[in-house]
């Protein structure tokens, strides 16, 4: 459909000179953001606006004053919602690091009575397997659980599985399963103990898994004491009695080496802390020597 | 350790600053390229793919280094910076950054700050009416619609926050009071009753938002209890089982919310005792790399140069709490200057492999900052830092890290607003 601007003076983007970081703009570029300024200037909420707008959001999607004008747009001309969130779609998969994209989802789904979360699964699934990490998708799919309470959801446990399962480094995924896990009265704490270990052992060295187990120690008060045999498998104990020893020298994991020392808890745990300096994480120096300061002075 | 202290004798007798060699850098490169003792595992994904591709990328550059014998090395391009972001600021942009058309008081303020840190300060005041001039024309019918990231677009918080922290680099502190009252009533329109803030009409809320509110607030004295109702409980809902802080509470741990959350401490004068310093401190240690000796932002996510500051910043923050240095400053540098450095063309970028934009810029002299500096704190956690010398080769003037200014500018904006 063909829509007529002749009425609407575009508003003047900022060409004054000389201006800092001025914006060279080419005439499409002003054109269409100065019909669409004039007409947010005089609050038309128009098919013609609702056209203009999709024009200014493919052009640039982080102008955020676009955005809100287009939902002013649709909600007072009763737009079809679910036409709109498909179109949204299709910015989405073009623009992965916008922040407007999916606040304005969020937007649209507030207004829909009765959604069907499950109907975000194969866009989400597909956003995060082009970018694994993709913080904006990752927090949107956060606000889903939990506005549509989809905690025991089989599709979406189903889908961290995978994606643990494809990639034990992938953080996004540990964070948003402790998120899942967690806010279940339900969830069986040894089992996701064990379902961690597990994962440690597949790759000993590695943040992500290390700090979700240390992250239910926590939450459920756990005494640590109680790790020391599956930090075992990591590192043998003796080398804190042979600092030296080239047989024991090579561990699996700097990780359970940390923990054992906190474990410990005593003199143990500063020989412990010269080793990570020396030998195990020596970037980390300053912080080493802190934790031995703490643990002397107390 | 023998070459810097001929470099210091050097300095101590008077020899032309020129002929005395830097710090030498060999016995740093040497360790963060010695392999850690622990053992590989036969296991491959995404995650090891892409950091594995950095570390050869940036172990080449070490190796270069050591083999090269130009080890006594750590140059900084200062005049090529200066004159890239003269050069960025006062140049008409090419077309392709109308990207960045909503974005017009960020520019100002990385490239105001930049040209800050790097000295210019007489540049600057020339630049001011410019500065000023351009503001206004983001600035939403007199602060009642808070300011905007371009001319006649909607007010923004993080806009606003860019354009406020420019005005107080320039120290038009009178233009920021002719609209300080209307800013606080645009900014109590958006306050949730969970205590967050929202960016602007219809956005989201964050740890940024809460952070960009707070830092407006208390720069023009608009802190009162309505203002800042709930905001400590709902930041402190935002720092997860990592230890790090997240934009909302539940999702992932990330070194930019991870700066807001714990500069909002600091700007509503709460100790942090107020949060888990122990899982903070351990978060926010592990985000620097041995081999690259730069910052990353999230668990097993690559080292960015920004993060430099972002996560440089929170331990400038933690150390004043701590009183005691917490990370590998010298590690930071070299990757600053080695890796993000652009020392043809000037300006500084997320890693060896990409381009030089104002962002980077900004935060990798915020970040080498924090790397030549330590800091201390007072009574008023905000305002009152104190910055050391670490070394006599400083490049970079001293900041305040809860504002990412150059110390003394919020203090004087403070002081304005007090009298």
């Amino acid at each position: 459909m063909d829509f007529k601007y002749d009425d609407i003076t575009p508003l003047k983007l900022n060409e004054a000179q000389p201006q800092l970081c001025q914006i060279l703009y080419d005439d499409e570029y002003k054109t269409t953001m100065g019909i669409l300024l004039a007409l947010m200037a005089k609050n038309e909420l128009s098919e013609r606006a609702l056209a203009m707008t999709e024009l200014g959001i493919s052009t640039l999607a982080s102008h955020y004053s676009i955005w809100c004008y287009r939902f002013d747009i649709i909600k007072c001309l009763k737009k079809d919602l679910y036409d709109e969130l498909d179109w949204l779609e299709s910015i989405a998969i073009d623009n992965e690091k916008n922040y407007q994209i999916w606040n304005y989802r969020q937007l649209i789904i507030g207004q829909i009575e009765g959604f069907d979360a499950t109907r975000e699964f194969p866009i989400l699934n597909t956003m995060i397997l082009e970018d694994s990490k993709n913080h904006h998708v990752w927090t949107y799919r956060h606000w889903l659980v939990e506005k549509f309470n989809l905690f025991e959801n089989e599709k979406e446990l189903k889908f961290i599985d995978d994606l643990l399962d494809d990639d034990v480094y992938n953080n996004s995924a540990w964070s948003h399963r402790f998120f899942i896990k967690f806010n279940n009265e339900k969830v069986d704490v040894d089992e996701e103990l064990n379902y961690v270990e597990h994962k440690i052992r597949i790759s000993p060295q590695n943040e992500s898994s290390w700090n979700y187990l240390m992250g239910i120690y926590e939450k459920f008060q756990i005494p640590l004491i109680k790790l020391q045999p599956f930090l075992n498998e990591f590192v043998n104990p003796d080398i804190i009695d042979n600092t030296d020893s080239e047989d024991l020298e090579l561990i699996k994991s700097s990780f359970a080496l940390e923990l054992l020392a906190k474990t410990y808890n005593n003199e143990k745990s500063l020989i412990i802390y010269d080793l990570l300096i020396a030998k195990y994480d020596p970037i980390r120096e300053n912080y080493w020597k802190y934790l031995k300061s703490k643990l002397t002075s107390n | 350790m023998e070459d810097q202290i001929k470099y210091l004798i050097n300095i101590i007798k008077g020899n032309d600053f020129h002929d005395v060699k830097p710090p030498n850098i060999y016995n740093n490169l040497k360790k963060m390229l010695g392999k850690p003792l622990v053992a590989n595992v036969d296991y491959d994904s995404e995650t090891l793919e892409k950091q594995s591709e950095v570390e050869s990328m940036v172990n080449g550059i070490y190796q270069d280094i050591l083999d090269s014998h130009r080890h006594i090395n750590n140059h900084f391009e200062i005049e090529k910076h200066g004159e890239f972001v003269n050069r960025s600021l006062t140049i008409p942009l090419p077309g392709y950054y109308k990207g960045y058309d909503a974005n017009h008081s960020w520019m100002l303020y990385w490239l105001t700050n930049a040209n800050c840190l790097l000295g210019q300060q007489e540049n600057e005041l020339e630049m001011k009416d410019l500065i000023v001039e351009k503001i206004k024309t983001l600035i939403v019918d007199n602060g009642k619609g808070g300011i905007s990231g371009g001319a006649n677009q909607l007010g923004h918080l993080a806009s606003s926050y860019a354009a406020i922290l420019t005005l107080v680099l320039v120290e038009e502190f009178d233009l920021l009071k002719s609209i300080s009252s209307n800013l606080y009533q645009w900014m109590m329109s958006l306050k949730q009753d969970d205590g967050s803030f929202i960016m602007h009409y219809n956005g989201e809320a964050d740890t940024r938002s809460m952070y960009c509110a707070l830092v407006i607030g208390s720069l023009l004295n608009l802190l009162n209890d309505d203002f800042t109702h709930g905001c400590l409980s709902w930041v402190q809902k935002c720092q997860t089982y990592e230890g790090g802080f997240a934009g909302v509470p539940g999702t992932e741990a990330h070194g930019g919310y991870t700066f807001c959350g714990v500069a909002c401490f600091f700007l509503l004068n709460k100790s942090l005792d107020n949060l888990n310093i122990d899982k903070l401190i351990r978060w926010s240690v592990a985000r620097q790399y041995q081999l690259e000796g730069g910052l990353s932002g999230r668990a097993n996510k690559l080292v960015d140069a920004c993060y430099g500051f972002w996560i440089g910043g929170v331990y400038a923050m933690i150390e004043t709490f701590i009183k005691a240095p917490i990370f590998d400053r010298d590690s930071l540098k070299i990757y600053l200057l080695n890796c993000a450095q652009d020392s043809v063309k000037g300006g500084f970028k997320d890693k060896p492999n990409t381009r030089v934009d104002f962002y980077h810029t900004n935060y990798s002299l915020l970040g080498l900052s924090c790397s030549e500096y330590n800091f201390e704190s007072g009574d008023l956690l905000a305002y009152d830092f104190k910055t050391n010398e670490i070394n006599d080769d400083t490049n970079v003037s001293p900041i305040n890290p809860v504002f990412g200014l150059p110390h003394g500018k919020a203090e004087a904006c403070r002081k304005y607003f007090n009298n």
